[in-house]
């Protein structure tokens, strides 16, 4: 288990369609630590799940065009072949989507679901995978798994279904998670029990995980890090600590702001005006810059993304001025 | 020791227990069984009683009658009656049908008023041949329509899909006996491949049956190969946008275990009532068809047996055609249950 780390380096992801390119992800860089939890947050068509699909080469390459690279340990993960990108999927990296209602085949049991992942990878017979798949039932916390083995997804609740699913992407203990929404369709205890295991997964197995999330929260409660993303480019960096307290692209901060609070019922939800630009455009500039409430002159400049410390960066003018003000106090003061 | 006897009556209680309430849910699932079994066999002799009772009006309200086809059209009204009444259509049409359907559940069908022949004879002779004729219909259809719909579907974006899709709507708009004349002309006059009519006996082998069965099997088939392939290709279509191939390809799951445990099987369900339409199609297009290329089937039976108001036959004819589309429709019922665990539960 040799200290393995994603990086992804100016990766940018291009759609196709009539009527021109959508650029979803734009020269974004960022790595994920060995046995770290990475959250990527932002709002919807921030290019977040583009980049969780291209680590693993889901995108349809007839209408996607990838560029730049992401490697993890020694191993490039971008533009490979299709059988050796098959090879890396669910044994090297695995990933898991938002909705276990419809990400697992309602048509299969949840124990060929599963122990379909050992059998491609490990080439075991039927009945070692399913001594296998067991195992990996019960890792995840699914009570009586020898039982649920033989069950269809529509016969589990939401969080067992969850479960179900997280065990058919780790069942070959890949060393890299992308986790997308994993906890969005379920509801506010299960969403705890299940980031509770990704994040029992990342220290005791040694997972790397990406985890895609729109909620503040759920990055705060179990990330190491923070990978803020807006219209397709990172816009800042850091440890999550750093990151939730003092937020230094004014995009964060707002996404902070606009976090529905349980405590804070009489108060207006801070909702940032304008929408994400759509992936079409190719405006300069700080992609921000019409939805920013400290935007000047020299936000039409493009920006950068600096270095502030080590494993802080962000890519805004403001962060690298003397002067500097913590949005988080200003985007937060009462 | 106060410790083990109070212990074990507990230890021993359970498997009781739980062979009683085991017990019990057989019982229970062995009642819903039955109800639903008996609820279906009612379902099923009402359609036929309600088909064949439809069918024996229906042909009676025709005008002329198998007296005056008997007879010849200068008969006396004496001779005409003395007929019928020797037929026995002198009687209302309840008892009529009454009379009839006492003979048909003890297996007599009544005898053709033309040929003498028992109606059983003629159906032992002519329903092997329409079967096999909708039976190889059937197969082509599903072959040859889920290779296409395949092909269609992975290679949407090709040539080759696009073919394969332009074929598929042109053939569901070519009728049956369109096609069928023309494969006779071009396969059976221009080139003399295959024999223009009649069909092979029993007893021939493979080779004669085939050299008889490929043009009205073409004919009588062709629509159901376009119905299956568009189908398929629309269902696959939708499938391979789904969340769980998306799922499955993440797995590392590729290339036939992805398209046939995942995108088909998934795509089966609407190919499966697809099928069940179609047998019915079958069953109805083997009149036309049978009569295209003169074969000595059902067919031509009930489109003869109509012409001379032949009553035995029609109902007899009515009848098996009823239950061939009521079996097609239960072994639908069964193949959904087979391929969705929600069907099967709920």
């Amino acid at each position: 288990m040799a200290g393995e780390s994603l990086t992804v380096d100016h990766l940018s992801v291009v759609f196709q369609a009539r009527g021109g390119n959508h650029a979803a992800v734009r020269d974004a860089s960022f790595e994920v630590g060995s046995r770290r939890m990475v959250g990527l947050v932002g709002e919807s068509g921030s290019g977040k799940t583009a980049t969780g699909l291209a680590l693993l080469g889901l995108h349809d390459p007839s209408t996607t065009t990838i560029g730049g690279s992401a490697r993890f340990g020694e191993t490039e993960l971008l533009g490979l072949p299709p059988q050796a990108a098959n090879r890396l999927r669910g044994s090297i990296v695995g990933m898991i989507f938002q909705d276990p209602m419809t990400a697992l085949n309602p048509l299969l049991t949840i124990g060929t679901q599963v122990s379909e992942t050992i059998r491609i990878h490990e080439g075991l017979d039927r009945r070692n995978a399913r001594e296998r798949a067991i195992e990996i039932l019960a890792r995840v916390g699914l009570p009586d798994p020898a039982g649920r083995y033989r069950r269809y997804p529509h016969e589990l609740s939401g969080g067992l279904r969850q479960r179900a699913m997280i065990a058919a992407a780790i069942a070959c203990r890949p060393r890299l998670l992308v986790a997308d929404e994993p906890t969005t369709a379920l509801d506010l205890t299960i969403q705890a029990q299940i980031l509770t295991l990704l994040r029992t997964l990342c220290v005791d197995e040694g997972m790397s995980v990406l985890l895609i999330t729109h909620d503040l929260g759920v990055v705060g409660a179990v990330c190491d890090d923070v990978v803020s993303m807006y219209a397709g480019e990172v816009v800042e960096i850091g440890p999550t600590k750093e990151v939730l307290d003092r937020p230094r692209h004014p995009y964060t901060a707002r996404l902070m702001a606009s976090r529905p609070r349980i405590d804070g019922w009489d108060e207006r939800l801070d909702v940032i005006p304008g929408r994400v630009p759509s992936a079409s455009s190719s405006p300069t500039g700080c992609l921000f810059r019409p939805r920013c409430r400290q935007a000047r002159e020299v936000c039409e400049e493009t920006q950068e993304l600096v270095t502030l410390s080590a494993g802080r960066r962000v890519r805004c003018i403001r962060a690298v001025e003397p002067d500097q003000v913590s949005f988080g106090a200003a985007a937060v003061a009462p | 020791m106060s410790t083990a006897t109070s212990t074990a009556p507990p230890q021993a209680r359970p498997p009781t227990g739980s062979d009683d309430h085991s017990g019990a849910t057989t019982r229970r699932r062995a009642a819903r069984v039955l109800r639903t079994a008996a609820l279906r066999g009612g379902a099923f002799v009402a359609t036929l009683v309600l088909a064949t009772f439809v069918a024996f009006w229906l042909i009676q309200l025709v005008p002329g009658d198998p007296a005056t086809a008997i007879a010849g059209e200068n008969a006396t009204p004496q001779r005409l009656a003395e007929i019928r009444a020797q037929l026995g259509l002198d009687e209302p049409l309840l008892v009529q049908y009454g009379s009839w359907a006492l003979g048909a559940l003890q297996g007599d069908f009544g005898t053709s008023l033309y040929s003498d022949l028992s109606v059983t004879s003629l159906l032992a002779q002519r329903l092997p041949v329409t079967l096999s004729l909708v039976a190889c219909s059937l197969t082509l259809a599903i072959v040859v329509g889920v290779a296409a719909g395949v092909i269609g579907a992975v290679r949407a974006n090709r040539a080759t899909g696009k073919v394969v899709t332009g074929a598929a709507t042109l053939g569901i708009a070519i009728p049956n006996f369109w096609l069928g004349l023309v494969l006779v002309t071009v396969f059976a006059l221009w080139n003399p491949w295959f024999p223009a009519t009649g069909f092979s006996r029993s007893g021939d082998g493979a080779l004669e049956f085939l050299r008889f069965a490929v043009l009205p099997t073409i004919a009588l088939g062709a629509a159901g190969v376009a119905e299956v392939a568009r189908q398929l290709r629309g269902a696959l279509l939708e499938v391979f946008t789904a969340d769980y191939i998306r799922m499955a390809r993440a797995k590392g799951v590729s290339g036939t275990a992805l398209l046939v445990r995942h995108a088909l099987r998934n795509a089966s369900v609407p190919v499966v009532t697809v099928l069940g339409l179609l047998i019915n199609r079958l069953v109805g297009g083997t009149v036309v068809v049978e009569v295209v290329f003169a074969i000595p089937g059902m067919g031509t039976l009930v489109v003869d047996a109509v012409k001379q108001r032949d009553y035995p036959v029609i109902q007899a004819v009515v009848l098996v055609m009823a239950v061939i589309v009521l079996i097609a429709n239960a072994i639908v019922e069964i193949l959904y249950r087979r391929i969705d665990p929600r069907i099967r539960s709920s």
